[in-house]
């Protein structure tokens, strides 16, 4: 991939990451809305599915 | 910006539909493939797309084929080559050669030096990426326009669309994203709790907690009240138990004296039974009579069997009543010495009876022996007697010995005398056989007549001679014989006559003996009388002072028992005494039982009233810890579904700021895009009721309220002067010239180093001028320096010549017509040059 390309392609995802930045006031939700997109990239459906999972059984721990 | 490189050439073989070697020439600025369905257009610009990146969008993105998949049916092996030429005229030749179920294998020669070789192979994806600035997937979708992508653009649902101009636009993570983020989990998680904390409630509501908790401390009241009244009992029944132990105790000792009383009287009774028993036959004064006449015969008898010391004690011992048992002891020592003096007669008497039967079996063997001797004898004295005769009549052995040697030298005389006769007779017989003259003894001359008188007178006196000689040879050789005879008889007779001395010997040593043995068989006779007179004598004495000492006996049992009579009666009266000592009521025992009962009993009673109210209140303890739990736990519950719901919000906030991410990086993406689509459709499309194109984001809410944007193609309607939507508004043919201007628009607005535009049956259903429009921009389009068309639609190449001539630049065209051939496709070229 060109320089060029790789730039205009890591654009779009900062470009995505501010605009959810923007949407998600929290910082905590924003970094988990983050968090997701990333695990998208790296793993698919799968990634997502893995934070999902991660978040739901931390939830339930911290409620006893 | 679009980059300057180009395709040059393209040699496929054993690829897809195409079996045979195909080289087709792409040194042109437009490239139409036109034939029918399945004729081999698509793998063409299939090929190109395997040479570049060694697989294809249907195999990596859509896995609707494997590599393998793409090798002709009836080859083994696929070889493609490529040639690409670039800006500043550098020739790159990129071949890839793949062998069914091996691996890819490429070589790329730069200007016929070979640059990379080996396996398809990151590395040289990496530079296939540097070189024309595309990986696969942006190859897909701004490069090689597919059929379906259009298709999806002009026929698809405003979702549909959308999504293939995300895709286009290279932004469709957002949708996908938005897809993913499943919150199912929650949901499902809620759902349940709820579920949980309504039956939580449900239950709260059943139980009566404060009225648990008032009877709960009601009971522990009761059961304080009991403890109190068992211990009390408990008190006091110790206090009888200690009594008990006291009264239980002196029972125990008034039964034992009870007992013992009871049996002193026993033995009291049956002693003075006893006693009554003597006194009716003893008396005292005849009992000590009988000890007098005892002591004397047994001294006496003591005396005759010599135990005078023994004999002495007795005589000597005074009795009275004390010292009678030591008398008894004495007599009895004095029978058991008489009883061994006994013992030691009989052991003599089976000894002298035991010698007197080995003497009288001797004795019996000795006349055996007698008899048969004497028999010997008898027989012997015959021989003695012939001997006798033989004596008498032929002398001893040694007379007729000497006889015989006599005997024997007058025979031997004889046979001399005989044999000399008998040489007579040989030698007057050969003078006469010869007819001598001489006497061959004498010498003297004899006479015919002589010889004559000689052979008659002294041959018959020689002959007569002769004959009484031989008859006292044969008298005497008679009378050796007989005495021969006689002598051996002789001997054998002498040797009976010797036995029958040694027999007489004998049987007079025999007689000796059984004398010898009478007489010592009379003496033990004698001796064992005696013996058995003494035992006889022992045993009768015996019988005597056994019968005195029964009689002494018993009165001495008399005197002890009345003694021990005395005795128990004073000790029966000590008993009688200390049993009146004990005061022992067996009442007030009985008394103290039945009260320990009764106490017993009240604390059975209680305690199983206890045991009731504890296990009532065990129950009510453990609904009332039930009924907490249930309460913590629906705390912990609503706890839960709180952090749940809040989790959910969160993650539906995340999901909608996706969805508003991606409004806007549409309306982003749109701005780079709108102007130069709206230029390209107003070149293209030729009429005037529609001269202009604006594309729009449009905002919604969905069913699940989340936010929701679509693309929305709007095109200038000029009759009325309004923005009419196109897509639902404009024909097929009109859709497909804006889906084109559109795509043009994004593969000019992106940058990379093709200068390659590839469509896949862009403009089916287009009219003509359009399609005459469509070739005009083409040939006019700045950065896009060649562009291949696959088309079933076989108008356009007419089109393309007919408007080549009109054409205001020069554009360099080419036409591969494909048709269906039976081992692949038939392909026709055809050039086409404007002026």
């Amino acid at each position: 991939m060109s320089v060029e390309k790789k730039r205009i392609r890591k654009g779009v995802i900062e470009l995505i990451k501010k605009f959810l930045q923007e949407e998600l006031k929290d910082t905590q939700t924003s970094k988990l809305a983050i968090e997701i997109l990333e695990a998208y990239l790296k793993d698919g459906k799968k990634g997502i599915d893995k934070v999902i999972k991660k978040r739901f059984q931390e939830v339930v721990k911290n409620a006893g | 910006m679009p980059g300057k490189i180009i395709f040059r050439e393209l040699e496929v073989e054993g690829f897809r539909y195409i079996s045979s070697r195909l080289l087709l020439n792409l040194n042109y600025d437009l490239i139409i493939l036109v034939g029918p369905v399945g004729s081999g257009k698509s793998s063409v610009l299939n090929a190109i797309e395997f040479a570049l990146f060694g697989t294809t969008y249907d195999v990596k993105a859509m896995r609707i084929l494997r590599i393998d998949d793409l090798i002709n049916d009836f080859r083994k092996e696929m070889h493609i080559r490529l040639k690409l030429l670039d800006e500043e005229g550098n020739i790159y030749d990129i071949i890839r050669y793949k062998e069914l179920g091996k691996r890819p294998r490429v070589r790329i020669y730069k200007n016929g030096i070979t640059i990379l070789k080996g396996y398809s192979t990151e590395k040289v994806n990496e530079f296939i990426k540097d070189l024309i600035g595309l990986d696969l997937e942006d190859f897909s979708r701004q490069i090689y326009i597919r059929h379906r992508e259009i298709e999806a653009l002009i026929y698809g649902t405003p979702a549909q669309r959308s999504e293939a101009i995300d895709r286009l636009f290279g932004i469709e993570i957002l949708e996908r994203v938005f897809r993913d983020i499943s919150i199912k989990i929650f949901e499902d998680e809620i759902n349940r709790s709820r579920i949980i904390i309504n039956e939580l409630q449900d239950f709260i509501k059943s139980q009566d907690k404060e009225g648990i908790e008032r009877e709960l401390e009601e009971i522990n009241r009761k059961i304080k009240e009991i403890e109190e009244k068992i211990s009390y009992w408990h008190e006091q029944l110790r206090s009888y138990e200690e009594e008990i132990k006291k009264v239980r105790n002196k029972r125990k000792v008034y039964e034992e004296v009870r007992n013992r009383i009871a049996e002193y009287k026993a033995v009291i009774k049956k002693l003075k039974d006893e006693v009554e028993h003597l006194s009716a036959r003893i008396s005292p004064s005849e009992a000590l009579l009988k000890v007098e006449k005892l002591k004397t015969y047994l001294a006496n008898l003591l005396i005759s069997h010599l135990e005078y010391g023994r004999a002495e004690k007795i005589k000597e011992f005074s009795i009275d009543e004390e010292n009678i048992t030591d008398f008894i002891q004495m007599v009895t020592d004095a029978i058991d010495f008489l009883d061994l003096k006994r013992s030691e007669l009989v052991d003599d008497l089976y000894r002298v009876k035991a010698e007197l039967e080995s003497l009288r079996n001797n004795r019996k063997v000795l006349l055996e022996r007698l008899s048969r001797l004497i028999s010997r004898q008898k027989d012997l004295g015959i021989f003695e007697r012939q001997y006798h005769e033989y004596i008498a009549k032929y002398g001893t052995v040694s007379d007729i010995r000497k006889e015989l040697r006599n005997i024997d030298k007058k025979i031997a005389e004889l046979n001399g005398m005989i044999e000399y006769e008998n040489s007579l007779i040989t030698v007057v017989k050969e003078i006469i056989r010869r007819g001598m003259t001489k006497c061959p003894i004498c010498g003297r001359p004899l006479s015919k007549e002589m010889l004559q008188k000689i052979e008659k007178s002294v041959l018959k006196s020689i002959t007569q001679e002769c004959s009484h000689l031989i008859d006292q040879f044969n008298e005497l050789n008679n009378r050796k014989r007989e005495l021969n005879r006689v002598l051996d008889e002789l001997v054998d007779l002498e040797r009976s006559v010797n036995e029958k001395k040694l027999i007489d010997l004998e049987i007079q040593d025999l007689r000796n003996e059984i004398e010898s043995i009478d007489r010592k068989i009379d003496e033990y006779e004698r001796l064992i009388e005696d013996i058995e007179e003494k035992v006889h004598e022992l045993e009768v004495a015996k019988g005597r002072i056994k019968e005195d000492m029964d009689y002494i006996v018993s009165f001495t049992n008399f005197i002890t028992k009345q003694r021990e009579l005395e005795k128990l009666e004073n000790e029966l009266k000590t008993l009688q005494e200390k049993l009146r000592e004990i005061s022992y009521d067996e009442n007030y025992e009985r008394t103290l039982y039945e009260l320990m009962n009764k106490i017993e009993r009240q604390i059975t009673n209680l305690e199983s009233e206890k045991k009731i109210l504890e296990e009532k209140k065990k129950n009510l303890e453990k609904a009332l810890s039930k009924l907490k739990t249930t309460i913590t736990n629906l705390i912990l519950h609503e706890k839960r579904l709180k952090a749940l719901e809040k989790e959910k919000e969160r993650l539906m906030l995340i999901k909608n700021a996706f969805r508003s991410t991606q409004t806007k990086l549409r309306e982003t993406m749109l701005r780079q895009i709108n102007e130069l689509m709206n230029n390209i459709f107003k070149r293209i499309y030729v009429y005037p009721d529609f001269k202009e194109l604006s594309i729009k984001v449009e905002r919604t809410i969905s069913s699940e309220k989340y936010e929701k944007s679509i693309y929305e193609i709007y095109a200038y309607r000029t009759s009325d002067r309004t923005w009419v939507p196109a897509m639902k508004k404009l024909s097929d043919g009109q859709k497909a010239i804006v889906t084109l201007s559109f795509l043009m628009a994004l593969f000019m607005s992106t940058p990379h180093n093709l200068s390659v535009m590839i469509l896949d049956d862009p403009i089916p259903n287009v009219d003509n001028l359009c399609k005459e429009a469509l070739i005009r921009l083409l040939s006019k389009l700045e950065n896009v320096r060649q562009i291949i068309i696959a088309t079933q639609d076989s108008r356009l190449v007419k089109v393309l010549e007919e408007s080549s001539r009109e054409l205001e630049s020069k554009l360099r065209a080419c036409v591969y017509e494909f048709k269906h051939g039976v081992h692949g496709p038939i392909v026709k070229f055809k050039e086409i040059t404007t002026k």
